[in-house]
């Protein structure tokens, strides 16, 4: 690199912030370079790119580096990102998710890790919050294996399920990612049929505390009519599932929401926490909107699509689809929700083939309803889950 | 003899004087500017707070030829009654020019705090740096210094889906 004199009438200030000039003769003759342009001012620049062109440019130079790894700029940075959760899409059949960013309205290619559950059917949970997703399957062997990444960093850690829990059962799982230490819980509620009964399941509440990186079995239950079935969220230290009622007669089965609090100050009785869901015989989707429960449930199906919080021991209506939003859900149809802070991510098909055009976003924050336009949801078998990017973060 | 003008003789009012302002770019050139124009950069309203007497405003750090393009982007977007999406179109192409330039209006709204036309240009810089490979970035924008192969790798290592 050869230093050139400066022409005289390019009277460029000189201050700490910049590093020696360089300037470099472009073909065109002109002097363009931007070693010389000041931090502060190549800060506010960065800080206007999507996360995913944030990481290359990280690699541009040392400089670049040094500022995009600064903690005042990834403070400013993950700000915005944290209020809007990308949405990601995936199959689980070796395809790479997708994923949405709101806040920039891109989609780009993320290469999750590759799972070691060949089948799609044998993945048997699913939960993510955030920073972290968290899979409960079944591995070739038909062992059961739960596993905790961070998608990003694609940073796994394999955990074996406690060893009470087989393989032929109903189970849910959720995450609970503190925000104070760099710890998480999984809980993992199933229900089984006990040997030699006839009727009725037990109904199991394990939970894995990445610190003390055990399981525990927090209480077993024997319900004659309930069993759980695969809505769960940690909120606040509580966590909330749905339970079901299976019934002879088709459709009708019955759904309630119980509640067990994990730090188990107070006395468990499950069904004694019992809250109805707002339309009885209709299945929602549970989510965890800032330590607030919130329920997504169709209103009946062919009206449209209902955002509840729970407050208490009531659910509370917080918002109602726009009436072209669902237009009919119909008997085939199905409803997929995910949520995260304060965006709620809702989409639908009707059958098993027809999944819908777009994807709906409610903005909790904003009481703001959109469309997006931006992918076909495949089909129901594609988990949809919200996350909130963090390269901090490590299972 | 003359007599003064009455009220009732014209048959619209006076237009009011606008207050106009002087700034001297650091090469020696003089441009005049609407004080309300003016008044976009915090930098100049506060010289026009403090000098109330003079109208003439030194500003070392940007030559003329910059100076003159940052008074017409202060005069446009102080105009009333444009709409959204005309200014939208007329900001794109004020952009629309070479690096050399680009990073001249930066700085210039950097030191005259000019927060409309620093949001420009720097997300305008943005959006040539998205979607680039790190090389593509560092040759579009001349980059000559560059990280340590150990650093790379640290970051490539971490985030291989960025990459790919």
């Amino acid at each position: 690199m050869e230093g050139e004199t400066l022409p005289a009438d390019q009277d460029v200030p000189r201050d700490d912030n910049k590093p020696r000039e360089c300037e470099c003769n472009a073909e065109d003759g002109s002097l363009v370079s931007m070693d010389w342009f000041p931090d502060d001012l190549l800060e506010q620049i960065l800080a206007c790119l999507p996360f995913a062109d944030l990481v290359r440019a990280g690699v541009v130079c040392t400089r670049w580096r040094r500022i995009i790894n600064s903690e005042t700029f990834r403070k400013k940075l993950l700000h915005g990102v944290s209020h809007r959760p990308w949405f990601v899409l995936h199959g689980f059949l070796g395809q790479p998710a997708c994923a949405y960013d709101p806040v920039h309205n891109v989609w780009c290619e993320l290469k999750l890790p590759r799972f070691e559950f060949s089948l799609y059917s044998s993945i048997l949970g699913f939960a993510s919050s955030t920073g972290l997703i968290c899979v409960y399957g079944k591995s070739e062997g038909g062992i059961g294996q739960l596993c905790v990444c961070n998608p990003l960093t694609r940073i796994c850690r394999h955990i074996a399920p406690a060893p009470s829990v087989e393989s032929q059962l109903f189970a849910t799982l959720a995450i609970s990612v503190s925000r104070t230490t760099p710890s998480y819980r999984v809980s993992l509620v199933t229900s089984k049929i006990p040997p030699g009964i006839q009727v009725g399941y037990e109904l199991s509440i394990h939970l894995y505390d990445s610190e003390t990186r055990m399981w525990k079995t927090c209480m077993t239950e024997y319900m004659r009519i309930w069993r759980c079935c695969n809505e769960s969220a940690i909120c606040d230290g509580v966590l909330y599932f749905l339970i079901i009622s299976p019934s002879t007669a088709s459709r009708e089965n019955r759904y309630g929401l119980v509640m067990y609090d994990l730090s188990g100050r107070c006395s468990n009785d499950l069904l004694a926490s019992f809250v109805p869901v707002p339309r009885p015989h209709g299945y929602g989707r549970l989510m965890n909107m800032k330590e607030k429960l919130v329920l997504v449930m169709d209103i009946d199906r062919y009206n449209g699509v209902g955002i509840w919080v729970l407050n208490g021991r009531e659910w509370r209506e917080i918002a109602r689809s726009p009436d072209d939003y669902f237009p009919g859900l119909g008997s085939n149809a199905w409803l997929r929700s995910c949520g995260l802070n304060d965006l709620i991510y809702i989409w639908s098909g009707d059958g098993h083939d027809h999944p819908s055009p777009y994807i709906a976003t409610f903005d909790m924050n904003q009481k703001q309803w959109s469309r997006n336009n931006l992918a076909t949801v495949p089909s129901q078998d594609y988990k949809g889950f919200c996350f909130e990017p963090q390269l901090d973060i490590v299972p | 003899m003359s007599s003064p003008p009455s009220a009732s003789a014209s048959s619209s009012p006076p237009p009011c004087p606008k207050k106009m302002i002087t700034l001297r770019s650091s090469d020696g050139a003089t441009f005049e500017i609407e004080e309300t124009a003016a008044l976009q950069s915090k930098t100049l309203e506060n010289m026009i707070h403090e000098n109330c007497a003079s109208t003439l405003i030194p500003v070392p750090n940007i030559t003329g030829e910059v100076l003159a393009r940052v008074v017409e982007f202060c005069s446009k977007h102080a105009e009333a009654g444009v709409d959204d999406e005309s200014l939208g179109a007329w900001d794109e192409e004020f952009v629309a020019v070479d690096h050399t330039t680009l990073f001249d209006y930066i700085r210039a709204a950097n030191f005259l705090e000019i927060p409309t036309l620093l949001d420009l240009g720097c997300q305008t810089v943005a959006d040539m740096i998205k979607g680039k490979t790190p090389d593509e970035i560092k040759k579009t924008f001349k980059i000559t210094t560059a990280c340590t192969p150990e650093e790379e790798e640290e970051v490539r290592g971490e985030n291989q889906w960025a990459f790919e």
